[in-house]
């Protein structure tokens, strides 16, 4: 019985070692480089692909990678693309960015958006960048690594951020929302849930942090809604990571009489269970948005079994999306044959590799101190997401190596899960966004909850 | 009378010290074993950075990296090993005080500008002295309750840590602890604190060698027996409970104090996931119950296994690395320091039987 039930155990062993085996050889696994491969520009991305929105993220960077090659190449050396896998833990991210930069020569690293990564892998990085110079872009959200830059820059100044800081992004950002929230919808008075994570601290709390850019203050969300918006604040709830009971938030929103509900979300936030349990609260005719999550997917719908209808959200995911540039929808369109979801990072990762090109072929070299400077310098029109104005990098602020906030598309499941863009078209026009874009926001077709439920 | 005297015995010397008598085994067949370990692990690193790269095409700095993770595990499971032997319950909180560890250390150089020489044995106390205040559970609860008691105090600090964003940073942690090594060459600063790391893994191992070759760790060992029993023997269970609890949860915490100075920063969350807690865990048991010595094998294995699965099975990994530590368990109820007893059954170490483990 002993043999048998070691014998089993050793052919499970084994046929897992012959699986692993049969997979894709690691990209790093090659023969002795030859001249040409020598001159590859290395570029790293650190994403774990167990989560479909980090997953998105590096295929994005894998794509833009295959389109460059195609074109050939930057400053006609060919880019290899490595990708290493986190599995979303500190210890394991740190060991690959190491490994990538010090032995598999990574000169441009893309980092999955997880603050607590980004902030062990900035002080790993200002420790190898004296001796193997490289670029780091993550798009996480907590402002410290920004901070960073900008008091040591000599020492951090590798580290780019594609995304807002978070007083900006907890600003800027939804200020679209409230904008909407006023002049379309006409809400007076609105509900905040808030997720309860280190990003929406200047959101929840307000702050101010001092540089030596200046001072940079944020006010909470509840007091700026009011001050400019004219809005009353009648329920606050900070939601907790991976809260899965939204009903007591949702009456409670509904008792105080809300008008509208904001809900300032991540990944961390279950919208998805949120908005099927709004479906069937007290607070179904209540308009409803969310900010971050899965929610920026047009699969959301699927996933809610329809209890999204009536929601608005930030959205990117549509083929018919309105764009930024030529390219936006084609990578939409292309990531969606790859059975892809596609949030707004996807685009920002995406857009970051074609940056990163026009740079080194602008300095004309892999001079990393020369293409960082051209990085905060430069004008980057290729965007698939974001005007030129907020994708800059080089503010003299504490946007510095960072976004900035602006109007985002927003969109509402209607009926059948068809979303409908409803960015008030000036906001988008004072954003610089192209008339094709500004053409295909309709601001008026939102309909309420109870109408869309007795509509579909 | 001299204050120190020594009387050399067969295969050992008795040491009289401060009106104590200590005993210190000095035949060569008791050492072989540990000096060939502690070569062996001394010597891993540079092995590793020369050979690594033909071994299932690992980079040297990836695996060194591992093996850093390896010692960070061993650090907590020793004396977590010594804690269940001395209290006869599995504590499912050892991450809890890895967190109170690493907290002490960043909030007291961030704050105060404490030196990783400062916080080193505040960390130790803190964690002591949390220890302290909790160890009454091992005496007042056992079985489920004391397992339930242990698991929520990680939940309660990880909730904290959000709900006090601005002291603890929540998922951002606390940046800009002092690194407790900078040379200017990293790939040099990596292998520097491999050394640091194994060396302070060795002094656990030393101490809790000694502690289990004494009286002490008779006593302790007769209590995770049967606590009855050693009640009848007159053993004070309740004094050594709390002595073991207080010494070892402190001991614990130094693994938080090495993560916040070895990473320029702590972020709790990180570490208060059950993730961890499960690898802590199976670093105890693979090794073998209540044995230390299994304890750094098995986090060697599981440290590099965690590495090579990473890159040789992409986003399987994870699944594979469980499944294989799951039909270890299947296949090695003694874990890796039995399949070494079993070859060589004959007394070399401490002999505690430890059942309940």
């Amino acid at each position: 019985m002993k043999k048998i039930v070691l014998l089993l155990a050793a052919s499970v062993v084994v046929s897992i070692a012959l699986f692993g085996c049969a997979q894709p050889a690691p990209p790093e696994e090659k023969t002795p480089a030859t001249p040409a491969e020598a001159e590859k520009i290395v570029v790293c991305a650190l994403f774990d692909p167990r989560i479909p929105v980090l997953k998105a993220d590096a295929e994005a960077i894998k794509m833009a990678v295959d389109e460059i090659n195609a074109q050939g190449g930057i400053l006609g050396k060919q880019v290899e693309y490595i990708h290493e896998d986190t599995q979303r833990k500190v210890d394991v991210a740190i060991s690959a960015y190491r490994s990538a930069v010090l032995e598999k020569d990574c000169k441009i690293v893309f980092l999955e958006g997880v603050s607590e990564e980004a902030l062990a892998i900035i002080e790993e990085g200002a420790r190898i960048f004296p001796t193997k110079p490289h670029i780091v872009i993550s798009s996480q959200a907590a402002v410290g690594t920004t901070f960073k830059v900008i008091e040591d820059y000599d020492k951090y100044k590798f580290y780019f951020r594609n995304l807002p800081p978070d007083p900006e992004l907890n600003y800027k950002v939804p200020k679209t929302y409230f904008e909407f929230a006023k002049n379309v919808i006409g809400a007076k008075k609105v509900a905040l849930l808030l997720e309860d994570a280190a990003w929406t601290e200047c959101a929840r709390k307000g702050c101010v942090y001092e540089s030596k850019f200046g001072k940079f203050e944020s006010k909470p969300m509840r007091e700026w809604v009011k001050e400019e918006y004219g809005m009353e604040v009648v329920y606050e709830a900070n939601i907790a990571v991976g809260e899965k009971n939204f009903l007591p938030m949702l009456e409670e929103a509904a008792r105080n009489g809300a008008e509208y509900i904001f809900v300032l979300s991540s990944w961390y936030t279950d919208t998805i269970t949120l908005s099927k349990q709004w479906a069937s609260s007290g607070a179904k005719d209540i308009p409803i948005s969310y900010f971050g999550g899965p929610n920026q997917w047009a699969v959301f719908w699927d996933l809610t079994g329809g209890a999204a209808l009536g929601t608005f959200t930030i959205m990117y995911d549509t083929e018919d999306v309105p764009p930024v540039t030529t390219k936006t929808r084609e990578v939409v369109k292309k990531l969606h044959e790859k059975k892809l979801s596609v949030d707004m990072s996807v685009h920002y990762y995406y857009s970051e590799m074609y940056r990163v090109k026009e740079a080194i072929e602008r300095v004309g070299s892999l001079d990393i101190d020369a293409i960082i400077k051209a990085m905060e310098e430069m004008e980057f029109k290729d965007h698939t997401a974001l005007t030129p104005e907020y994708n800059y990098f080089g503010y003299k602020s504490a946007l510095f190596h960072s976004y900035s906030g602006g109007p985002v598309l927003l969109a509402q499941f209607q009926c059948d899960g068809k979303l409908v863009y409803i960015t008030p078209p000036e906001l988008l026009e004072e954003a610089g966004f192209p008339e094709e874009a500004i053409s295909q926001v309709n601001p008026d077709a939102y309909k309420s909850p109870a109408e869309l439920r007795e509509m579909c | 009378m001299s204050i120190l005297k020594l009387e050399p015995r067969r295969g050992r010397m008795i040491i009289h010290a401060f009106g104590r008598k200590y005993d210190w085994i000095i035949e060569p067949r008791y050492w072989r074993n540990p000096i060939i370990g502690v070569i062996t692990l001394l010597a891993l690193p540079l092995l590793m950075y020369f050979f690594a790269t033909g071994v299932f095409g690992i980079r040297p700095v990836a695996l060194l990296s591992a093996l850093i993770f390896a010692n960070i595990l061993a650090m907590i499971g020793t004396p977590l090993v010594l804690q269940i032997i001395g209290t006869g319950r599995v504590s499912f909180g050892p991450h809890f005080f890895v967190a109170v560890g690493g907290y002490t250390a960043a909030l007291l150089s961030k704050n105060y500008g404490f030196s990783p020489a400062l916080t080193l044995p505040a960390s130790f106390f803190m964690g002591a002295l949390i220890g302290l205040g909790l160890s009454p559970i091992t005496i007042i609860s056992r079985g489920i309750y004391f397992v339930l008691i242990t698991l929520l105090l990680p939940f309660i600090l990880w909730e904290l840590t959000y709900w006090r964003s601005d002291v603890f940073g929540a998922e951002t942690g606390i940046p800009g602890v002092p690194l407790l090594i900078f040379t200017g060459d990293v790939v040099l600063d990596i292998m520097i604190y491999y050394y640091v790391s194994i060396a302070m893994v060795l002094i656990l191992l030393f101490f809790t060698d000694r502690v289990m070759r004494s009286r002490y760790g008779f006593m302790m060992g007769v209590i995770n027996e049967d606590e009855e029993v050693a009640l009848s023997y007159g053993i004070d269970v309740a004094k050594i409970k709390v002595i073991t609890f207080t010494l070892t949860s402190g001991a614990i915490a130094v693994a938080g104090w090495f993560l916040a100075h070895y990473q320029g920063s702590f972020t709790g969350p990180v570490w208060l996931q059950p993730s961890f807690l499960i690898l802590i865990l199976l670093t105890t048991t693979l090794g073998g119950k209540g044995a230390v010595y299994g304890v750094i094998a098995s986090a060697y294995f599981i440290a590099t296994l965690r590495e090579v699965t990473r890159t040789q099975f992409g986003e399987m990994s994870v699944v594979v690395l469980f499944i294989i530590l799951l039909i270890l368990l299947y296949i090695l109820p003694e874990g890796f320091w039995g399949l070494y007893r079993k070859r060589r059954y004959r007394e070399y170490v401490p002999s505690i039987r430890i059942r309940r483990a």
